[in-house]
């Protein structure tokens, strides 16, 4: 028949598709083999899964699910790489939530949590003073916490998630090449030398820097937190309204029965020392443990936390997160630390 | 289910094996529309109770408005139809935006007016599906269609998959009477469907979420923190991430019912090679136009009772056109604002028409070019979340501020590409298309460019996955 409107049924180009869908096919095959061979045969890429905001949605949305169980770990990428959820899970009874996102403010997802009655867990926050300056609007996790939300009201409701989800996995761990940054594009433009950061389907990250330069590494994170100036104190004028928003979170927390601990991550040479210039302890971290009704943890307070591989002064390298998940639990929880799982 | 994702490709071998699979056509048809109830419930499995209401409804009164000879009785059940149909849009579209609205009214009158808490859940793809049925209807009416159709067709026009959620719109005329007689395609309609079914996935996956979102997403987020240069290159992005996003919809639907047998109209036709605004709508998301223009535009009067009548039936042609996105004020002012260039288009034609030099080849192209700037400077309203986004972005864009901080600088090159590609390709294939093209190339040229783009959509997936932009309409 013939349609009132032009349409691409009436001008299919004729002759010879089933060759040249069965050449592309060989061709697509070749290109992914071969890709797929010179990515392991140079050690790129990791098995991995994309650090999406699927995956933070679904991992959210089991911070609810488990109540009273769920052990929720929030900051950025200091507690996305800090932590070594398997150990974590051993050596409690909680089930832990990783929500962390890298390079975002603390508040949004603090302010989401307290927010939801469903959320009734034990809440560990990663806070630094430097993250408090972020402006929550422009950030990933006001996008991701939207996204939940989304998902939530049934705007974005994919029942057929949990299916994407396995195939997805399915791929990422057969085939290396489709990690995010072994794909030919990133390698080709984005000059990225070699892969040291993995995503774990539980969102927990590992920093493998036995991959790449630490030294290099190193000067560039410093770079990075210095900028182009020396490091001076750095006044946050409304510090005052901050640490009021941060206790109204723990206050809404806490009356529902939830347990919130605020843990300041460990960091090394000098990226230390320009962070106590800029935010020293004295000035903010000891006058907000003073005012909360939360438990906190200083690093410095703990010779166990701070004794640990930080080769860009900041994040842990993939081969102490185990040691670094056990000093931290047995600081939060104590006696109560599940005996059977203490100490390999 | 969204086209890109890979349940759908799974979902779609499935429904393409079991449909050849079996002979009779009955079945055929009934595998088809069972598949596009699933498809559909992969979102929110309650909305099949309003595509099956719209579904019987339309159904039943057609039949109905068919069989009876009565004016008085026809007039009544279209009413009944178009209350039942345009009621359930109403309700889940613009319920929570009437509201709000009339919330406001009476703040500006004292009155403090407090509504009970209410999540209205927008179903997907409601407008499309709505248009369709109402079509149908519509024509029956008009005499233009007979209501002979069994109600296994006609659930099949409503809710088959590849078009249900972001169109193209199809008209009942168009799809009803290919569920007649058996289809099949042919190994070529096989092999361009697939085709094209993966040139949208590249549009959508590649360069629209991949190369063009990023900055687009950023400008229009902070339009406070960018300079000129930077506030030009976010709208041109969107101006580039809607075409790519909305067309590669359209073009995947279209593949995947060429691969089932059947053939869906054209959406796009070259859009941003448009000389002036009626030409841009003759080219841009034609399905929606043609329906404006079919069911809403003529039935006011169209250009029959006066110029001065058609400029008024043009504005609001394109006013019901902006809110049938979106139950926003930027949609309408959107909207608006097209109605008003095609008004002043209109003037300019009857003024000047006679003038030789505006058809030469340099004033056809300079036309061109100001039609892309205006329809681009015109996304800002339907791009940005509110009145202020948009003023800044395009106070911005016209009060020289210098280059900005060109955070994209990494991605510029590529950007630009994109674009300069997007726009040079419409204008060579302004009254050409993409089958001309391929109908000239070799066998292993065909392969290499389709294997190109297969490899970039599967090594470009993983990251932040985008909902077509026009799955909320």
């Amino acid at each position: 028949m013939h349609l009132s409107t032009s349409s691409s049924s009436e001008r299919v180009p004729q002759g010879g598709w089933l060759r040249t869908w069965i050449v592309t096919l060989v061709i697509v095959a070749v290109v992914v083999t071969g890709w797929e061979w010179f990515v392991r045969a140079r050690g790129l890429g990791d098995v991995a899964v994309a650090n999406t905001a699927e995956l933070w949605v679904r991992e959210r949305e089991r911070a609810a699910a488990l109540g009273s169980d769920a052990l929720v770990l929030v900051g950025a990428s200091r507690m996305q790489g800090g932590i070594d959820l398997e150990t974590l899970r051993a050596l409690t009874d909680a089930e832990p939530v990783q929500l962390a996102i890298s390079a975002s403010p603390l508040m949004p997802v603090l302010r989401h949590l307290a927010n939801d009655p469903d959320v009734s867990g034990t809440v560990v926050v990663s806070l630094d003073m430097s993250a408090l300056r972020i402006l929550d609007d422009e950030s990933e996790a006001q996008r991701w916490i939207a996204a939940y939300d989304d998902f939530k009201a049934g705007r974005t409701a994919v029942f057929y998630q949990p299916a994407e989800d396995r195939l997805h996995q399915g791929i990422d761990s057969v085939l290396v090449s489709f990690s995010r940054n072994a794909r030919p594009h990133q390698l080709v433009f984005a000059r990225t030398t070699k892969s040291y950061v993995r995503t774990l389907p539980d969102r927990s990250q590992q920093f493998d820097y036995s991959k790449i330069d630490r030294e290099a590494a190193y000067e560039r994170r410093v770079r990075l937190v210095r900028g182009y100036t020396d490091p001076s104190f750095m006044e946050i004028s409304d510090i005052d309204e901050k640490f009021a928003d941060i206790e109204e979170q723990v206050e809404k927390l806490q009356a529902r029965g939830a347990e919130v601990i605020f843990v300041r991550l460990p960091s090394s040479k000098q990226i230390r020392e320009i962070e106590d210039i800029r935010f020293p302890r004295d000035i903010y971290w000891d006058k907000f443990a003073a005012g909360t009704r939360a438990r906190t943890i200083h690093f410095a307070d703990y010779p166990e936390l701070g004794d640990v591989d930080l080769p860009d002064g900041v994040h842990l390298d993939a081969s102490e997160q185990e040691k670094f998940t056990r000093a931290l639990a047995h600081i939060l929880f104590g006696d109560s630390v599940n005996r059977d799982a203490v100490d390999p | 289910m969204q086209f890109n994702s890979l349940t759908f490709v799974v979902f779609f071998a499935v429904v393409v094996t079991l449909y050849y699979s079996l002979s009779s056509w009955t079945a055929r048809k009934t595998i088809l529309v069972v598949a596009s109830y699933l498809f559909y419930a992969a979102w929110n499995p309650l909305f099949i109770v309003l595509l099956w209401i719209s579904t019987i409804a339309d159904w039943t009164i057609a039949r109905r408005i068919s069989a009876t000879p009565d004016r008085v009785r026809k007039r009544l059940l279209v009413t009944l139809s178009l209350s039942i149909n345009l009621g359930l849009l109403g309700y889940f579209k613009y319920g929570g935006f009437l509201l709000e609205n009339f919330v406001s009214l009476m703040g500006g009158l004292g009155i403090e007016f407090v509504p009970p808490a209410a999540s209205i859940v927008l179903p997907i793809g409601i407008s499309f599906y709505t248009f369709q049925t109402l079509s149908y209807t519509l024509d029956v009416y008009r005499g233009r269609m007979q209501a002979r159709y069994s109600l296994l067709d006609f659930s099949l026009f409503v809710s088959f998959f590849p078009q249900l959620v972001a169109g193209p719109i199809v008209r009942a005329s168009q799809f009803l009477p290919q569920c007649v007689e058996s289809r099949r395609a042919t190994a070529d309609s096989m092999g361009w469907g697939l085709t094209l079914m993966v040139f949208g996935l590249f549009a959508k996956v590649v360069l629209a979420d991949s190369v063009l979102a990023p900055v687009a997403d950023a400008v229009f987020g902070a339009p406070d923190t960018v300079g000129t240069f930077e506030a030009w290159l976010g709208v041109f992005a969107f101006s580039g991430q809607i075409f790519f996003d909305f067309s590669g919809y359209s073009t995947c639907a279209i593949g995947a019912a060429m691969c089932l047998g059947f053939a869906l109209p054209d959406n796009f036709r070259s859009p941003y090679a448009a000389i002036g605004f009626s030409d841009f709508w003759r080219r841009w998301h034609i399905s929606l136009s043609q329906w404006l223009r079919d069911y809403l535009y003529i039935s006011l009067g169209g250009n029959r009772k006066g110029e001065v009548r058609t400029f008024v039936n043009l504005v609001v042609t394109m006013f019901l056109g902006g809110l049938w996105h979106g139950a926003s004020w930027m949609f309408v002012i959107w909207g608006l604002l097209h109605g008003f260039y095609l008004v002043v288009e209109h003037a300019a034609r009857t003024l000047f028409g006679g003038i030789a030099a505006f058809d030469s080849r340099v004033a056809r192209v300079a036309f061109g070019f100001l039609t892309f700037i205006i329809v681009s400077m015109t996304w800002v309203f339907f791009r940005a979340a509110d009145m202020g986004t948009a003023m800044t972005l395009l106070t911005t864009m016209t009060v020289p501020t210098g280059m900005g901080s060109l955070v994209f600088a990494e991605q510029l090159p590529a950007i630009i590409l994109v674009l300069l590609g997007l726009v040079g390709w419409h204008w060579a294939t302004r009254n050409s298309n993409l089958e001309l093209l391929f109908e000239r190339l070799p066998l292993w040229v065909r392969a290499l460019v389709i294997s190109t783009v297969v490899v970039s959509i599967i090594y470009s997936g993983g990251g932040a996955q985008h909902a077509f932009i026009y799955f909320q309409f």
